[in-house]
């Protein structure tokens, strides 16, 4: 009669680790890996506003106004496939893999670049010379 | 002759695993007719077509499952490769072939957590669980996602693993191989476990292949087929031969998918080992024209994707055939003439996926 | 360890991620029943039975599967092989006889084509009388968006 050849493998887990991770108790931060898809992050000084990630993005979370220099993701339509990150050309797009808390409100993240100063046409000035 | 009750059982049960209503006619505890009624998840996935492109369909391929996702994007990405001639480098092809066999594994031992759960016995089903949980954190650490990868393209893949993360992966799954042996042992072994699962359920050889079964319910039951000899992907390059058992019984089916476990490991091996160097994704350009339906296997079976272009951008249809949609026919034979206590393990036994089956 | 390339497949090797052969069969409709009987007495599994919209009519495909055995002769590149019956039918009013007495598991795949394409199916063995998929719009794959993307 076998009915007792789960009992070694109960006792085994009764005295030893539980292999659970007591997040947040005990561990702090949530089990991620380098490669693990959190939430998409833009570096908007960098931006030239060329609508790739929009175009490409499959849930259209991204929407880019290049007159008003804005840049914006709807978080609940993200759903972290990365291909937004592989097609930007100048490699704004970022994935941040730590964990993401849950939200109580459907905003969206609106980024907007600061205007940039206007390249003036005479030199800097220097020691007078002569 | 006693008198007949219908007793209708799901969607929503406890002690069923997926969406699917049964109206099982009773005449004393025995079933005598069952009736199956699916249609409470469907999506409308196919429709999609007409509103995102083939390379955009990847996303959706990969979402058509919440336990067997990667199979389904390969499957995918292969159907529309063959169409348009497209050459995956054979890294690409190695890789996704590992990760395949990761997937079966995770969904072998989900199920075989769930076939614990529905007998009662639950220490096993969070040993079963357990184990799963080393094997999804191993496809975080490599592509990012636990079940739904994302990580296939057409042309190849989109993420890259160093030659000894893989060899350091295929050690830890080796590893695991002792764990799942005494886990092994219990399914097959156990008297409470044999008790509820021998002579339950049986589907004899020439029933199996009139209903047009696939996957561990038709090898379970002596036929031996597994899509996997098909050589699609690296499967011609590895040495594994189909699990077969032949009392078609419940018993039969759970030994197919602990005896799988084995064969997987054993392909993460020797994939991993063999693994050329190379890029592992080739530009596709261009727009599919011509049909090609691509089959894989899946841990629940055979899966075919059937994919039409026309030569512009969207393509003209996309069907997916899952494994479950062909196997629902047997668990109609199947549940003739059991008891009503051995409608849960029947039904999952077949291991059905309802999301894949309605889409 | 390293990147030290291995002994593996080159690429363009034709065993790496092979094409099945797969061949079409065009056949009217009333020509199905006698096919699929056919079929059925060589020993051929039924795999799926696909419904395609095209722009003036629908296209039913039948698809069936004899594992271990190619068509003809095999070669390298291609191995075993699936078989088609097409059968094209207008896209509306359009009826076909059912092919349970030969393939009873024929019945979800019949009623999924009543269902979302609007093709009666005569005789199914087991028939949800179009309640299988209870859509919002019926025969949705049928009718076409108007337009494409955003």
């Amino acid at each position: 009669m076998s009915v007792l050849g789960m009992t070694r493998t109960t006792m085994r887990n009764l005295f030893s680790r539980p292999s659970t991770r007591r997040y947040p108790t005990k561990v702090k931060e949530p089990h991620r890996t380098p490669k693990s898809r959190g939430r998409i992050q833009i570096d908007i000084e960098a931006c030239i506003f060329c609508s790739a990630c929009a175009k490409r993005c499959p849930t259209d979370a991204i929407i880019v106004s290049k007159p008003d220099k804005v840049w914006e993701i709807d978080r609940l339509r993200c759903c972290t496939c990365n291909a937004c990150v592989e097609v930007c050309p100048k490699k704004c797009l970022d994935m941040d893999p730590r964990y993401t808390l849950p939200t109580v409100t459907k905003d969206k993240d609106i980024f907007k670049q600061a205007p940039k100063p206007l390249k003036s046409a005479e030199p800097a000035p220097t020691a007078p010379s002569g | 002759m006693g008198s007949r009750t219908v007793i209708p059982f799901g969607p929503q049960h406890p002690a069923l695993p997926e969406p699917i209503h049964l109206d099982l006619v009773l005449e004393d505890e025995k079933v005598v007719e069952a009736i199956p009624k699916i249609g409470f998840v469907h999506r409308g996935f196919e429709k999609l077509v007409e509103k995102m492109d083939f390379n955009e369909l990847v996303y959706v391929a990969d979402r058509i499952c919440g336990i067997c996702a990667f199979i389904h994007s390969m499957a995918y990405c292969q159907a529309v490769e063959a169409v348009m001639n497209v050459e995956v480098p054979p890294r690409a092809v190695f890789l996704r072939t590992v990760w395949s066999e990761l997937a079966r594994l995770s969904s072998h031992l989900l199920w075989l957590g769930f076939m614990a759960d529905v007998m009662g016995f639950e220490s096993l089903f969070m040993q079963s669980f357990r184990l799963r949980e080393k094997i999804v954190d191993m496809l975080e650490e490599m592509t990012g996602g636990r079940i739904i990868l994302g990580v296939c393209r057409v042309g190849g893949v989109r993420r890259d693993v160093a030659n000894d993360t893989l060899a350091g992966i295929a050690g830890r799954v080796k590893d695991l191989v002792r764990d799942m042996r005494r886990l092994a042992d219990v399914f097959l072994q156990d008297d409470s476990v044999k008790h509820r699962l021998v002579d339950v359920g049986v589907l004899t050889r020439e029933q199996a292949a009139d209903l047009g079964c696939v996957g561990p319910v038709m090898r379970a039951s002596g036929i031996s087929r597994d899509t996997r000899t098909l050589g699609y992907a690296a499967y011609g390059f590895v040495d594994f031969s189909p699990v077969v058992e032949t009392s078609g019984d419940s018993y039969a089916r759970c030994a197919v998918r602990v005896r799988e476990l084995f064969q997987s490991v054993g392909i993460i091996e020797q994939a991993a080992s063999k693994i050329p160097a190379g890029e592992v994704s080739v530009k596709v350009s261009g727009y599919p024209e011509g049909e090609y339906h691509s089959r894989c296997e899946q841990p629940r079976g055979e899966v075919v994707h059937y994919v039409k272009g026309d030569g512009t951008r969207y393509l003209q249809r996309y069907r997916v055939r899952t494994p479950t949609f062909a196997n629902i026919p047997a668990l109609v034979k199947m549940l003739q003439g059991c008891e009503l206590a051995d409608v849960p393990v029947l039904v999952l036994t077949i291991d059905p996926c309802i999301s894949c089956t309605e889409r | 360890m390293g990147d030290d390339i291995k002994a593996g497949p080159k690429p363009g090797d034709p065993s790496l991620n092979p094409r099945e052969r797969q061949v079409l069969e065009e056949i009217p409709a009333a020509a199905l029943l006698e096919r699929v009987q056919q079929m059925r007495a060589e020993g051929w599994r039924l795999v799926h039975i696909a419904c395609t919209r095209l722009v003036a009519d629908q296209e039913v495909s039948y698809c069936f599967d004899r594992d271990g055995q190619s068509l003809e002769s095999p070669d390298a590149a291609t191995l075993h092989g699936m078989r088609t019956l097409r059968v094209r039918l207008p896209i509306h009013d359009a009826e076909l006889p059912s092919i349970s007495p030969f393939y009873w598991g024929a019945f979800l795949y019949e009623n999924e084509m009543h269902d979302l394409f609007g093709i009666t199916v005569k005789g199914m063995a087991l028939d949800f009388q179009g309640h299988l998929y209870t859509t919002m719009v019926p025969t949705p794959y049928v009718t076409k968006e108007p337009e494409h993307g955003e």
